[in-house]
């Protein structure tokens, strides 16, 4: 099989940061590549270089090495058409209004999409989104399509499908397939290359479990809570209860209203019908999916700094960020950190304000099994402090370490047997 | 397709001209009287077209013009000694007939025909046309949520607390929409259809 993409010795700066080291690999015709490595090891900056996306639009990088797609550079081969990128943060990535005006402008005819593709493109979930963005980029007609992070993305009972699609595309259209992604265990049965960069991710014990203590007082509770958005009836009516020293998880397919259910009982959406009740002079924080980058300044240490002065936390941030691993990034552009860096500040955030609930929606995006390791530990001991955690996510196996968990199918809101039965 | 509120489809060439149109007559107009005529005029206009998002734009203005109003009045007072009542109302005026416009006409224009129709003029100002009423389109429900989210994450027990929380609110709104035009730029780049679409014509 022809090789459609050659990377030798590859090195890329940032200033004086270096970002990747002599990285080389080739990828052929039917061949579906995976690279691993820990969160901000550079994935996503690898699949930028190799679809030419950096060199042609970011300033400040240096790319050192030898690099061909289909015999070209990236740059040519970007200008032909020949690559196809799905990014990991979604919501940004379109031109159209609607899925079928996204279609007619990309002049697909057809997309294997199970939601309305007329719809609103803003009203999608970051899973439906990344689906249909996935389905574009493999009928795009490119020969090299680089995936990033597709499960943090896509649910629990879909991904293998997905996988499978892929896989079996590639070896069908005789396109390239290169995928970034922290689930190692679960993308290594789909691929046949296998790259390894920074620090090694598969060095994972077994993920603690949530512990729960005896919960004192209901904190957030929830009565029979409908929600009608544009003329859809997203929740039907919802008994949700959430304690101080309690955590609780969310789980759901892709657009089952996960995140229109949080945003309901932090307040930010307001119930059709039903009661949401906050016990009085409690605070909630909430850690949104979307916008990832949602910070007031351009600076980790500006943000965390205005974080800190306005919930007047008194303690030393340099060791808040220490503990979740961004001891080193206090001075950088905060929208120079990877997703995942992105994702452990907004948890940074969470723990300065001293909430008495923490809300995160999708708490796995972008982070590799040490950093989630060491998020469920931090949780852990907000959970011993009294206060009250609530996640959703589409990985049943991480909602799972949970001991009470919620499972939401078409707008209603069921009980699950969590890690304490 | 166009926004689920729209009443009507517009053309989108002649709704994009309409709305820069307005916007270049109001940025030059300095009478209040003429800027009083074309804000009804937009309101109307903009009833006819999607009534959903005059309550949008309503909600999105108010507190931008307090703001405004509040800061102007501060620095006039400190700047001239006094407060110029008629200056700050020509410019509140002017930024809600903008907002108005630009957000009822540009939900009322089908993205993919905008594209095709200015495609024939310019590709690159078809591409940038299309971005910038993609953008007109999402950032207002972007802001929305922002604005909420921090009201939510930041405590506010005071009236200064609110105005930096507001502050801080539209700082993260403005990276955010910086962001979101690079990624736009990314989406394009690696769209080959889009890039090709010239070369087919």
């Amino acid at each position: 099989m022809g090789s459609i993409l050659e990377v030798d010795d590859l090195f890329v700066w940032f200033g004086e940061k270096e970002i990747l080291k002599g990285v080389s690999l080739s990828v052929g015709e039917g061949d579906v590549a995976c690279v691993f490595g820990s969160t901000g090891s550079g994935k996503t900056t690898l699949l930028k270089v190799v679809t030419g996306v950096l060199q042609e639009l970011y300033k400040g990088f240096r790319v050192e090495g030898d690099i061909k797609v289909c015999g070209l550079g990236p740059l040519e081969a970007l200008r032909r058409g020949l690559v196809a990128y799905v990014p990991q943060d979604v919501y940004s990535f379109f031109i159209a209004s609607t899925p079928r005006e996204e279609l007619a402008i990309l002049g697909i005819g057809k997309c294997n999409c199970n939601f309305d593709l007329d719809r609103d493109i803003s009203k999608l979930s970051d899973g439906q989104l990344y689906r249909f963005l996935l389905y574009s980029a493999l009928a795009s007609g490119a020969k090299l399509i680089a995936i990033d992070e597709p499960s943090s993305h896509i649910d629990w009972w879909s991904i293998e499908e997905v996988f499978e699609y892929v896989k079996g595309f590639a070896k069908r259209s005789g396109v390239a397939i290169i995928v970034v992604d922290h689930r190692v265990d679960l993308v290594k049965r789909y691929c046949n290359i296998f790259i390894e960069i920074g620090k090694n991710p598969f060095e994972c014990s077994e993920t603690p479990s949530l512990r729960g203590i005896d919960v004192s007082k209901t904190v957030i509770s929830a009565e029979n809570i409908h929600v009608v958005l544009n003329g859809e009836h997203i929740l039907k009516g919802a008994n949700i209860s959430l304690g101080l020293g309690e955590a609780v998880a969310i789980v759901g397919r892709n657009g089952s209203g996960k995140t229109t259910l949080l945003n309901t009982l932090a307040g930010i959406i307001k119930p059709s019908s039903g009661k949401v009740t906050v016990y009085r002079g409690k605070k909630i924080f909430v850690v949104p999916q979307n916008p990832v980058y949602w910070f007031p300044s351009d600076t980790v240490e500006g943000v965390v700094r205005l974080f800190a002065n306005r919930h007047r936390f008194r303690d030393c941030v340099e060791d808040v960020l220490e503990m979740f691993g961004l001891g080193n990034e206090m001075h950088k552009n905060v929208y120079s950190l990877s997703v995942g860096k992105a994702r452990l500040l907004s948890l940074a955030l969470a723990y300065i304000s001293k909430a008495d609930v923490i809300i995160v929606d999708e708490p796995t995006l972008g982070l590799d099994c040490m950093a989630r390791e060491s998020m469920l530990e931090t949780f852990n001991h907000l959970i011993e402090d009294g206060k009250a955690i609530l996640v959703a996510t589409h990985d049943l196996d991480f909602a799972m370490k949970f001991p009470r968990v919620y499972m939401i199918d078409g707008g209603v809101v069921k009980q699950l047997n969590g890690n304490s039965n | 397709m166009t926004s689920a509120s729209c009443r009507r489809a517009l053309h989108p060439i002649k709704a994009t001209v309409v709305a820069i149109a307005i916007a270049v007559a109001v940025s030059m107009l300095s009478n209040i009287q003429f800027l009083l005529i074309i804000l009804v005029s937009a309101i109307v206009l903009s009833m006819s077209v999607n009534l959903g998002a005059l309550a949008g734009v309503a909600k999105a203005v108010t507190p931008l013009a307090t703001i405004y109003t509040l800061f102007a009045s501060i620095i006039q007072f400190v700047v001239l000694g006094f407060v110029d009542v008629s200056t700050i109302l020509i410019n509140i005026l002017r930024i809600a007939t903008v907002a108005m416009v630009s957000i009822s006409l540009m939900s009322c224009i089908n993205i993919s025909k905008l594209l095709e129709l200015s495609y024939r003029l310019s590709p690159s100002l078809g591409i940038s046309l299309a971005l910038s009423v993609k953008l007109l389109k999402s950032l207002p429900m972007q802001w929305v949520f922002i604005y909420k989210l921090y009201r939510n994450n930041l405590p506010c027990n005071s009236y200064l607390d609110r105005v930096e929380t507001f502050v801080a609110s539209v700082k993260a709104f403005l990276f955010i929409a910086l962001y979101s035009s690079m990624q736009s730029v990314e989406a394009i780049l690696t769209r080959s259809k889009i890039l090709r679409l010239d070369r087919r014509r």
